[in-house]
């Protein structure tokens, strides 16, 4: 009788197709998100991040990738590192040396970060997107007062003239004005939100965010 | 099978009309193409003389991109310059519809590769891109085609 049972269990165990379809995907889904993990601050302190930039550094690679990450090829080009600067002209822009040699390299990495950043906050202020700092942005039932890193967060979405930032800024902030989302629907009050608070100043110079990472703090109790 | 012939025979009829961009599965392809290098003026007005003047002084010399088709309804004018590019090198680009005796209308602002291509749909209401997402990863951008104000 025991026997019996158990030569019969594996076979009513089996799962069916649809169980393992959804287990493979999960699986595919997690590997994928190890892939792009982001790299922490400290990782970023280590590579040579200033350690007032590290949080806010961390919370972009969140989105993008590791030190090592390599895109797929997307019509020939990919992308690299944690930031994910692509070879169509952007990591050339930020970045003289191989590929290979960018995504040994962390501290290259950081230092183009920071390079590109730079760009950005300055056509930022050339733009007048900068004006916004200080006023209120709501978005799907969460409002957050608009700071230096909610700009450059934003500029994902372009803060260049005719940019989705720029559209928003003469939309008087309606976050449901036409041309401010991307092409997947996001809207930039997203951005604007999610990156408000942090402390930038190694790119901005000053600093209107919130100090969180040990070292930032250490820093400026000295 | 008569809206798909009729989708069909739009988007002919659009090729017909333009010299400038190829019939795609979807609607009419608008393919940038580098049309002013080094440029301190915008023929067609899109980028103003200021505009281009702060993308030299942050990024270096601005290039602008074109791609045009005329329909029945006026040309749509998409148009792209170097100075607005994220790490992904996706950058802004501007469609435009002049229409006879008006003032060209913003329509949409998508982003796109550096000259890219993008197919505008053969109802007009949808601007579509092949993108890269800040992860890296493909990304099919779909953008409504609205007045922006």
């Amino acid at each position: 009788m025991n026997s019996m049972t158990l030569s019969c269990a594996p076979a009513r165990w089996r799962p069916n197709r649809a169980d393992v379809f959804a287990n493979l995907g999960l699986a595919v889904g997690m590997m994928a998100t190890l892939a792009f993990a982001g790299e922490s601050a400290v990782s970023l302190l280590n590579a040579g991040m200033p350690a007032d930039c590290a949080e806010y550094a961390s919370n972009v690679s969140q989105s993008e990738g590791n030190f090592d990450s390599i895109s797929p090829a997307v019509n020939g080009t990919r992308c690299y590192g944690a930031f994910q600067f692509c070879d169509s002209g952007t990591l050339q822009r930020y970045w003289s040396g191989s590929r290979a040699d960018f995504l040994s390299r962390p501290s290259a990495q950081v230092t183009a970060w920071q390079s590109y950043e730079r760009s950005e906050w300055a056509a930022a202020q050339k733009n007048g997107l900068t004006s916004m700092i200080g006023q209120q942005v709501c978005y799907q039932g969460t409002c957050a007062t608009i700071t230096q890193s909610s700009i450059l967060k934003a500029c994902q979405f372009g803060c260049g003239a005719g940019g989705k930032l720029d559209n928003l800024a003469k939309a008087g902030l309606d976050c449901n004005a036409a041309g401010t989302r991307d092409g997947a629907g996001t809207s930039v009050c997203s951005y604007l939100i999610s990156g408000a608070g942090y402390n930038v100043g190694c790119i901005t110079n000053s600093n209107d965010g919130i100090d969180c990472s040990p070292v930032a703090a250490d820093k400026v109790s000295q | 099978m008569n809206r798909r012939l009729g989708k069909i025979l739009a988007g002919a009829l659009l090729l017909a009309m333009s010299g400038h961009s190829v019939l795609a599965l979807d609607g009419v392809a608008l393919s940038l193409k580098l049309t002013a290098k080094d440029a301190e003026h915008d023929p067609d007005g899109v980028w103003s003389d200021r505009d281009l003047d702060n993308i030299r002084q942050t990024f270096g010399p601005p290039d602008i991109y074109t791609a045009r088709i005329t329909t029945s309804n006026g040309t749509w004018l998409l148009s792209q310059t170097n100075g607005d590019c994220n790490m992904q090198g996706m950058c802004t680009a501007q469609l435009v519809l002049i229409e006879p005796g008006k003032a060209p209308k913003l329509m949409a602002n998508p982003q796109m590769p550096l000259g890219g291509t993008a197919v505008l749909s053969p109802d007009f209401k949808k601007i579509k891109t092949s993108e890269i997402g800040e992860n890296g990863r493909p990304l099919a951008g779909s953008y409504d085609v609205e007045p922006v104000k």
